[in-house]
């Protein structure tokens, strides 16, 4: 069978979006009450991360951060919190099963990647000497694995009620020839060049800016653009959820 | 948290009792409430989450490749949060369950030619457990494999001599793929822990601490068939009374098929 | 498939309603079943887009750059018949079978082409597939791809139990009802007439179901019936196969599929390219890489139904049946004369007994001498890729029946391809006797078991036979060379001044930016006579340390064509300029070829310059590119050149400057040559042409200068030291050019050959003891041998390609025949496609520019590299087929006898070739009336054996024979024809 077109004449991609949609969010927060303190459920077209964050408390062993890495008190910072990032990829998350051993680089260096972005979103000179872990699960795989990632943590730690400045909210974009195409599923990802932004809120703030393929400069303006409306959208999507979550809370405590 | 000697002691004697009283007023052979959903993630080919009321949560996921026959038709693997890979528990729990579904398969059921086989890959991941996960991870596993389904294959009419050498074909429409489990159930591995006479299904933490050791039954096709002592606490002590672990087979018995009974309801309403 | 529709409201920007479905499917490639489940967005904002919907017209959905496409169905389309104005849609099986219709420009106009139909037809044949979007992508025939597949009236799910062929055809009618109703709505309230949808389909069942929903269809061939010139256009639809029931013969069954991935993947079976003797149309050649020598696949039943080119999958018969390739000439159309076109399945045998006697060849003797020919044998089990595209060829009027031409009614007749390579063609054509004598293009459509010949249909008739605009057409057809005048969206390209286009005055203009002003230098131009796309000129001086400054300057072509215009992807897609004898057909328009970019004299041009200084010696001590502005000062013809070298009265320093060229190209080449450099021979002649008429005056063999050599040494010595530059600064996608080395194995027979007959001795074992060899093989009363043993071993090499340096391990960069470890083109852009990919990498390598990102993409460099080596093997094949017509018709009207050579020898005649001319041909023995007895040992043929007018007839010997041209009496083709004259044969 032969390739089929990533973008049509007609402007439609493979998946019958426009170049500006972004695919079908859902996502859902305080999902598990019980074993964690902050939690979430992202899906982003058929990727499907869920995070845990559990925190902030006494950095101890046994709170279970840091996987591979040894995690004493003396990790602990006398200024402001500490955070630790890990992420478990299911072995059938992908197209072909695929065991990734526990401290895969890539996984390990998306881990620190995000560690860095939630350092500068969190406020975290209120909480010194403590420990937030924020533990990432991705179950399904079609593309945008670190904006799904990003975005999923930003609403447990939001769960949890730890300060923050602001959403992370984060986007892909792409360039095929010459068309910027906006949240990218796993074929588009596969045929062209693309990056993934993170913004701090509705703002011009980026927080991350990640590209890993070659692209000409000229085409980087556009694609940041695209992708920076991108995350401003998904902010508000991020943020009617919290509401929505918010309210049927209140309206329960009030009855 | 451990639990201290004063702690320790009550839940022990209370355990032991005749009548038994559990911390939570369970009845001995009553389960826990859990929340079980099945086919999740689509693009496996078996998916199931289960949920218990004290946080513990599994999630697995099958996935059947076509390989060259002769090696090891299922192979389960399951990562659990805050742990190593390669503890003793995570090899406990691969081996004990990859032992009992390969007993429990029927062997032509994964056949595809006779050169080629699926395999079945069993990936479980415990996001968190605060009792022993065993039994949690074998009902997840049991409600994946009941909706795993298996591309049906093109049969070719060429009967040539060159056959074996084909690769096989399949049939590109999902709807027409085949049930793994048509005509017979996957295995039930279930733990129960003894104390004095009495023994508990769906243990919690605690209770494992205190008992006097942990039975687990294999459970298929309405029989016990394979059973196993297992240390559910840190020191070495684990004697059983011979009247006890009667008492388990016939408990397991009982809880394994209503058990089976109500994960084959959460398949069928989805 | 899973059908959960979540409504929902997507990015604000765009405002569309769309809602979600998931595509579940299997995929089944290799042997593995993967469960794929892929997001389906269903929207309503997919336009109809006819001019007359009021509604779609309003909101056309715009691109990343706020553009909209216009609505493409016009408001007054076309009628045929008792059907009122229409849109056409055709199902996928339409544009199978008549993709020229749908092409051609008298009818066929405001099609809407449905998604469906098109991923079907993409899944059916990429090529269809490409001409079809082409159709869509040019405005003028109104093509229109509606993804109906998208758009949530028209989704369509496969049901419980239905086929996908079903489900497709279900889609196509439900996107038909869906157009009905949907311009019947929105035109409610206007005055103007709805417009029909009119379904085509040669689906019965599919037309049945269409008209029970209410959607107006048709068949096919009704329809053109009522088109005007339907009979040019009935011709051209692919034929149907005929009930063949009662089929007595049959070629053998292709593999499934999954033997054949099964079995390549074992080793049993081999894939590879066939290649089909140019000699024997039922003897190919498969290269396969599990095995040293190719494969010899002999017969038609062994050949089974595949073409030269096709990629064939082969399994290799037993060792019993092992042959030596044939020592026969055959050809097609002696042998198969008499066959019938309209009912070859009447014939019972596969392989008639002609055919048969044709091949009978007595299995490998256990000849020692012989051994190394013993090849091993392969069938063709299944063809992987068609290698078909259109034929040119002319009808077999034998082939036409009597009543035929009386009554108008569809007959099958042979079409003869020029191509001796290829089978004749059956097509089915009403206008037989129309046809005759006439060059025709045709298409292959099928090739059945049943049938013996292929099947194809008519495409278009080029003109007469022998007229030369016809015989151009055709040659450049057959070769694939792309001769329409350039678009306006091509010439849109080039600067707007036009002819007036010059060099900015003032060197503060932008485009003087990273240039260098080297408008003072000596620079001149050496090149054939009357060379009007003067690529490159050079230039050298002395330098105080008594170093010389040497310049090459080439066009600075990127300046003009940057990436990604429409002038950059057509001159990509033809590649190279293709000379023939009396047409240029241009890679680029004329006006950058003759004159922006030709480096003519006293003008100021645009260049980009490769600047070294060398020793006395030629030894390189510095190598620096740069842009720059130069005004050549001379254009030479390698004559003038070669004349002012040589007159000592001329001192200026111009002509010293050329003599100090002379001197350090000679240093240069005998570097090269020490290096183990061949120096190969192809035979090269010149077709003298009156200007006026284009009637060829007379054939000369080329003449060379040193002057020739002088500007070639340095082309190399730029183009390698280019090549060192862009691959240091793009390891990975750098355009090279490379030679591989030929394996020891080719050179066998022309080795054993000259040992046998000329007691010489070839070594092949490196180029430079081969060029050694070929320097000794020598003989003093016949100075052309050696030139003829070079032209033979030429023949025993790979041919160079282009390719992308990430593609290929450094060693593998050899250039075999030059003798260095890295090469690239660089040197003519105006005529080559790959050295503006070269300009394009230096410039960005000398930080002159940044890099256009479809430079470095190395899968799109890939396609791009092998586009360019099949367009220059064709422009090579068609210079060649050029002059060769030009020959024959130069030879029309004289006779004459020349010395020729025996080039090949077979059991029942030989090959002469003509150095005079450059020509080759065959000379039968079947009709003489010598006896002859063939000697395989010795390449021989003795005649008249046993009598005093015994002559032995061996390879390499110089004879005369007699030239004439003859036509063809069954074809009235003309062709240059040889009889041997010395030693006289009857």
């Amino acid at each position: 069978m032969s390739r089929p077109e990533i973008y049509s004449p007609e402007g439609l991609r493979i998946d019958g979006r426009r170049w500006n949609e972004v695919r079908h969010i859902k996502c859902a927060i305080n999902t598990h009450p019980a074993s964690s303190d902050g939690s979430s459920i992202i899906e982003q077209g058929n990727t499907k991360v869920m995070c845990n964050v559990v925190g902030p408390a006494e950095p101890t062993s046994s709170s279970g951060g840091g996987g591979a890495k040894s995690n004493t008190n003396s990790f602990a910072n006398e200024n402001k919190v500490t955070l630790s990032v890990k992420a478990t990829v299911a072995p059938f998350s992908t197209i072909d099963r695929r065991k990734r051993s526990g401290n895969d680089s890539r996984i390990q260096e998306m881990c620190l990647t995000i560690q860095h972005i939630f350092e500068e979103a969190v406020m975290g000179h209120l909480q010194p000497r403590s420990q937030i872990v924020i533990s990432l699960y991705i179950l399904a795989q079609d593309g945008g694995m670190l904006q799904a990632c990003i975005n999923a943590a930003s609403l447990a730690l939001i769960d949890a009620g730890i300060p923050m400045y602001d959403y992370v909210c984060a986007c892909t974009a792409g360039m095929h020839d010459t068309e910027v195409l906006l949240d990218l599923n796993r074929l588009e990802e596969n045929d062209m060049p693309f990056l993934t932004m993170a913004t701090l809120g509705a703002t011009r703030k980026v927080s991350l800016m990640q590209l890993e393929t070659r692209v000409g400069v000229d085409k980087l303006e556009p694609m940041m653009a695209a992708a920076m409306s991108g995350c401003h959208y998904l902010r508000q999507i991020m943020d009617a959820q919290v509401r929505k979550h918010g309210k049927n809370r209140l309206a329960r405590v009030g009855a | 948290m451990p639990l201290s000697i004063a702690e320790e002691n009550y839940l022990s004697t209370s355990l032991s009792q005749k009548p038994p009283c559990r911390p939570d007023g369970r009845d001995p052979h009553t389960f826990r409430p859990l929340d079980a959903a099945a086919g999740i993630l689509p693009a496996t080919n078996g998916s199931a989450r289960i949920r218990l009321c004290d946080g513990g949560e599994c999630i697995v996921g099958v996935k059947a490749e076509v390989e060259v026959c002769g090696g090891k038709p299922v192979e389960v693997q399951c990562d659990i949060a805050g742990q190593l890979n390669n503890s003793p528990l995570q090899s406990f729990l691969c081996t004990t369950l990859e032992s009992a579904v390969r007993n429990a398969l029927p062997p032509s059921h994964l056949s595809i030619s006779n050169k080629y086989t699926y395999k079945l890959y069993i990936d479980g991941i415990i996001l968190d457990h605060v009792s022993h996960p065993l039994t949690l991870l074998s009902m997840t596993i049991f409600l994946a494999l009941l909706n795993t389904r298996l591309p049906t294959l093109i049969t070719e009419d060429n009967t040539d001599e060159n056959d074996e050498i084909g690769l096989p074909q399949f049939e590109s429409d999902w709807q027409q793929s085949r049930l793994l489990c048509d005509d017979w159930l996957p295995p039930l591995v279930q733990l129960a822990v003894v104390a004095g006479r009495n023994v508990f299904v769906d243990p919690t933490g605690e209770e494992a601490a205190v008992s006097d050791g942990g039975i687990l039954a294999i459970w298929h096709q309405s029989k016990v068939v394979g059973l196993r002592t297992v240390n559910t606490r840190d020191s070495s002590r684990q004697v059983f009374n011979v009247k006890s672990v009667a008492t388990a087979v016939d408990v397991l018995t009982q809880t394994s098929r209503e058990v089976e009974n109500a994960l084959r309801k959460v398949v069928a309403s989805t | 498939m899973a059908t959960a529709l979540k409504r929902y409201f997507a990015d604000g920007s765009s405002g569309a309603t769309l809602s979600v479905s998931q595509k579940v499917y299997v995929r089944s490639r290799r042997g593995k079943a993967t469960k794929i489940v892929q997001e389906h967005y269903l929207r309503t904002d997919i336009p109809c887009s006819s001019q007359l919907c009021p509604i779609c017209s309003l909101n056309l959905p715009k691109d990343s750059s706020g553009a909209e496409r216009p609505p493409i169905l016009s408001r007054e389309p076309p009628t045929a018949g008792s059907w009122g104005p229409h849109y056409l849609v055709p199902d996928t099986n339409v544009f199978v079978k008549a993709m020229d219709l749908m092409e051609h420009k008298s009818a066929f106009y405001d099609v809407i082409v449905l998604q469906t139909v098109l991923d079907e037809l993409r899944n059916i044949s990429l090529p269809l597939y490409n001409r079809l979007r082409a159709l869509s992508q040019s405005q003028e025939k109104r093509f229109y791809v509606f993804h109906n597949e998208f758009r949530q009236e028209t989704f369509v799910e496969r049901q419980q139990g239905e086929s996908m062929n079903d489900k497709n055809d279900r889609a196509i009618r439900t996107a038909c009802a869906w157009y009905r109703v949907h311009l019947d709505e929105t035109m409610s309230k206007s005055s103007e007439i709805v417009p029909q949808v009119l379904l085509l389909s040669n689906d019965n069942d599919c037309l049945r179901k269409a008209r029970e929903l209410g959607v107006a269809c048709t068949n096919l061939d009704d329809y053109v019936r009522f088109l005007p010139d339907c009979d040019t256009l009935l011709d051209m639809i692919v034929a149907e196969h005929g009930g063949d029931e009662t089929h007595k013969f049959a070629y053998p069954e292709y593999y499934s599929t999954s033997r054949i991935q099964g079995g390549i993947q074992i080793g049993n079976l081999h894939q590879g390219v066939l290649n089909i003797s140019q000699y024997n149309y039922l003897e190919g050649s498969v290269t396969v890489p599990s095995f040293d020598r190719p494969l010899l696949i002999l017969g038609r039943e062994s050949i089974n139904r595949a073409m030269h080119g096709d990629v064939v999958v082969v399994e290799v018969l037993p060792e019993s049946e092992w042959k030596t390739p044939s020592t026969k000439i055959v050809e097609e159309d002696n042998i198969t004369k008499n066959d019938n076109a309209e009912d070859d399945e009447e014939e019972n045998l596969l392989v008639t007994e002609q055919e048969r006697r044709a091949l009978a060849e007595e299995p490998a003797t256990q000849n020692s001498s012989a051994e190394f020919k013993v090849q091993r044998t392969a069938k063709v089990v299944s063809v992987i890729k068609r290698n078909w595209r259109s034929y040119v060829g002319h009808i077999d009027a034998a082939s036409i029946s009597s009543d035929a031409v009386a009554t108008r009614r569809q007959t099958s007749v042979f079409l003869i391809p020029m191509n001796r390579r290829i089978p004749k063609i059956k097509i089915r054509t009403r206008r037989a006797a129309d046809l005759v004598g006439k060059r025709i293009l045709a298409a292959v459509d099928s090739w059945d078991a049943s049938s013996r010949y292929p099947q194809g249909h008519f495409i278009r008739a080029l003109g007469d036979i022998e007229a030369k605009a016809a015989e151009t057409e055709a040659l450049l057809l057959e070769y694939d060379v792309q001769y329409q005048p350039f678009t306006q969206s091509v010439l849109d390209c080039l600067p707007i001044e036009g002819h007036d286009w010059k060099v900015p005055a003032e060197t503060s203009d932008p485009r003087w930016t990273g240039r260098e002003d080297l408008r003072d230098l000596l620079v001149c131009s050496i090149d054939p006579p009357g060379c009007q796309d003067i690529d490159d000129a050079l230039h050298a001086r002395p330098l105080p340390n008594g170093n010389f400054e040497v310049g090459v300057h080439i066009a600075d072509v990127s300046h003009f064509v940057k990436p990604n215009t429409a002038m950059d992807s057509e001159a990509s897609s033809r590649g190279t300029t293709v000379y023939l004898v009396d047409k240029r057909i241009d890679m680029l328009p004329v006006l950058l070829g003759t004159n922006l970019c030709s480096l003519m004299p006293y003008v100021e041009r645009f260049a980009f310059s490769a600047i070294w200084e060398m020793t006395p010696d030629a030894e390189i001590v510095n190598t620096r590119f740069t842009k720059s502005v130069i005004r050549s000062k001379e254009a030479f013809s390698y004559e003038q050149a070669q004349l002012r070298i040589d007159d000592k009265s001329q001192t200026d320093p111009l002509t010293q400057g050329i003599r100090d060229l002379l001197r350090l190209s000679k240093a240069l080449k005998a570097k090269r040559m020490a290096a183990g450099a061949l120096n190969l021979a192809s035979p090269e002649v010149k077709v003298n042409v009156e200007s006026e008429t284009s009637d060829p005056m007379d054939v000369e063999v080329k003449k060379s200068h040193e002057t020739n050599s002088l500007v070639e040494e340095f082309m190399l010595l730029a183009n390698i030291s280019v090549a060192a530059k862009i691959y240091e600064a793009f390891p990975q996608s750098a355009m090279l050019r490379r030679h591989g080395a030929p394996p020891k194995e080719n050179f066998e027979v022309l080795a054993d050959q000259l040992r046998v007959c000329k007691q010489l001795s070839l070594n092949a074992e490196s180029s430079k003891q081969l060029a050694d060899s070929l320097d000794a093989c020598k003989d003093s009363n016949d100075p052309y041998l050696n030139t003829l043993i070079r032209i033979m071993a030429t023949r025993c090499m790979l041919a160079a390609e282009y390719f992308c340096s990430g593609t290929m391990a450094e060693p593998e960069f050899r250039h075999y025949g030059l003798a260095t470890h890295i090469y690239t083109h660089w040197t003519s852009p105006i005529r080559r496609y790959a050295d503006i990919v070269a300009h394009r990498q230096l410039a960005s390598a000398i930080a002159y520019e940044p890099l256009h990102e479809s430079l470095r993409d190395k899968p799109k460099l890939e396609r791009v590299c092998q586009n360019i080596n099949q367009r220059h093997r064709n422009a090579q094949f068609a210079g060649r087929a050029s002059v060769e017509y030009y020959i024959g018709q130069a030879l029309k009207n004289h006779e004459l006898d020349v010395e020729a050579y025996v080039m090949k020898v077979f059991s029942n005649g030989f090959v002469v070739f003509v150095p005079q001319f450059g020509i080759e041909g065959p000379i039968h023995l079947r009709d003489a009336k010598s006896s002859f007895k063939f000697d395989e040992a010795n390449y021989a043929l003795i005649l008249n054996e046993g009598t005093d007018k015994e002559e032995t007839l061996q390879l390499f010997r110089k004879i005369i024979v007699h030239v004439e041209t003859v036509v063809e009496e069954s074809t009235g083709k003309r062709k240059v024809a040889f009889r041997s004259q010395n030693p006289k044969i009857e």
